[in-house]
């Protein structure tokens, strides 16, 4: 044939395998992607804006709604953040209390991707095991910080409260809990063909392109890239635990998800040894420092924490007054994305969610 | 490498094209370039000293000049390089760093979307996050909300 046999597609943001408001002009040969362009912003909210018209501490609840999927992560980079505008540190307790939630956090965040993931590619099933398993970490979010989505708990200068005195009980029930349901959406996914066929060397990522294109997190420890913030750039007590990284060489869609679930178990283990630092100290211990200067200085800062998507971090300039002159957010997401064209041209247009599955998209945080 | 090392190789380097380097602070290192030599130091930075993660690119609007600034970072060390150029604000041009690091890409078209920076030699610099009709840059000082005109369904056609 010599005619021209190429199409255009716009595939999202109705289709049912697009996570939230996000589309991709696709040119497709028969069913080969010849290109691929992300149509993104159909969320921007003017985040950068609105932390800017705010004091600082008035945009810590609007950052919890940057992404409902990890809000805590989000409001704990921004205060973060903030403290090293006021350069002020936080006590001992309120580092492994952060660090206790962060974890569970990630928990929660893994298994909403692990869902939403195996829906994309089909296996309907498994929607409501992971969801399951969320729901026993959000108990325990809930007991710690009297909400479930957006927890608004962390406060400059360290958290809103003390951990509740039953934590170590429920701690223990639910991660006995959510051990056996674990085991058992791993046999369900691993020991089935269809889903390794689907996803084992889709979507490759190489190395070099790994790092050229700034990805982070998951994503790029999944193509070999050992980066992660907990452990190069040490923030609160993590150089005082003891983990691992999960670093793939693959590059696959299947490796970014093994990834995620071997963080899964780390980030349980990393729990329990915040849990036995917290329990160190006495249990009269402030939590909370409240001797903050009335102005903050004039300066910037960049501080980033490692949230389940990868690097999040704030990037503020002050210039003396109570609200920030300029807010930029650092966004996991939209590194990540970035590699969607490299990642799905040449391949087929029904692998498009799987590739998409695995690299955990948030609209929230990506369009900011 | 230690923040001292990095410091004294591009000092040695680039004497005139860097106008200041700042104090090392929170693993972060304030670059300041003059506008014409920035792709020479940006070339530098990844292949001589090895920092080949480009972590983003912003603009800050100071009201009598716009600041360009690009965080990279490395696989080996925990320190951000940040490079820092100054442009005048209403007539904003600055070389694009895409063709060094790939993954600035989608940062200078924000950058471009919401505070108008022009990025010369970027492959595609259209807008990202706001409607392709949008008039105005929303991130500047100096910007007045308007109601945005919508395209009539005749101009699809």
């Amino acid at each position: 044939m010599s005619e021209k046999t190429e199409m255009n597609l716009f595939m999202g943001p109705q289709h049912p395998s697009m996570h939230g408001l996000w589309s991709i002009r696709l040119t497709i040969d028969g069913e080969t992607i010849v290109d691929a362009d992300a149509q993104i912003g159909y969320l921007h909210r003017g985040y950068e804006k609105l932390l800017t018209n705010r004091s600082y501490e008035q945009g810590i609840p609007i950052c919890d709604r940057l992404c409902y999927v990890e809000s805590h992560s989000w409001s704990s980079a921004y205060t973060h953040s903030i403290e090293g505008i006021y350069q002020v540190d936080i006590p001992d307790k309120a580092k492994w209390i952060r660090i206790l939630t962060l974890e569970l956090q990630r928990i929660a965040s893994h298994c909403l991707w692990l869902a939403a993931m195996s829906v994309d590619i089909g296996a309907l099933t498994m929607l409501i095991y992971p969801m399951n398993a969320r729901e026993i970490i959000l108990n325990i979010l809930e007991a710690i910080t009297g909400a479930r989505m957006t927890y608004n708990y962390v406060r400059v200068g360290g958290v809103w409260a003390d951990l509740p005195t039953d934590i170590e009980k429920r701690m223990e029930a639910s991660f006995e809990e959510f051990q056996r349901l674990h085991n058992e959406f791993l046999d369900l996914l691993e020991e089935a063909q269809i889903f390794r066929i689907r996803n084992q060397g889709i979507g490759y990522l190489s190395k070099e392109d790994a790092m050229n294109y700034g990805t982070v997190g998951p994503v790029a420890r999944g193509s070999g890239v050992d980066y992660d913030v907990r452990k190069d750039d040490p923030y609160w007590g993590y150089d005082e635990l003891d983990f691992y990284v999960p670093v793939k060489t693959e590059g696959d869609s299947f490796a970014r998800y093994r990834v995620r679930l071997e963080e899964m178990q780390e980030s349980i283990n990393l729990c329990w040894q915040a849990w036995d630092k917290y329990n160190e100290l006495k249990a009269t211990a402030p939590y909370r420092n409240t001797d903050l200067p009335r102005r903050p200085p004039k300066g910037e800062v960049y501080r980033r924490i490692e949230t389940g998507r990868g690097e999040g971090g704030f990037y503020l300039v002050s210039n003396g007054r109570s609200n920030p002159y300029r807010a930029r957010i650092k966004s996991p997401v939209f590194n990540n994305l970035q590699t969607l064209t490299p990642l799905i041209t040449g391949g087929k247009l029904a692998d498009i969610p799987a590739v998409m599955g695995s690299i955990d998209l948030c609209v929230g945080d990506l369009d900011r | 490498m230690e923040a001292e090392e990095l410091i004294e190789k591009l000092q040695n380097e680039f004497k005139e094209a860097i106008t200041e380097i700042g104090e090392p602070k929170e693993h972060r290192i304030d670059v300041h370039v003059t506008p014409e030599k920035v792709v020479d130091v940006a070339n530098f930075m990844k292949h001589d000293l090895g920092f080949t993660i480009p972590n983003m690119c912003t603009g800050i609007d100071y009201k009598d000049k716009m600041e360009v600034v690009w965080h990279v970072g490395s696989p080996d060390t925990a320190i951000l390089l940040v490079l820092k150029v100054e442009t005048d604000r209403d007539n904003c041009v600055v070389d694009s760093l895409t063709p060094v690091w790939e993954g600035m890409n989608w940062h200078e078209r924000e950058t471009y979307d919401l505070l108008g920076v022009n990025f010369t030699n970027h492959p595609d610099l259209r807008r990202l996050l706001m409607p392709e009709n949008w008039e105005g840059h929303p991130l500047r000082e100096d910007y007045v909300y308007k109601r945005p005109t919508y395209r009539k369904p005749e101009d699809f056609a």
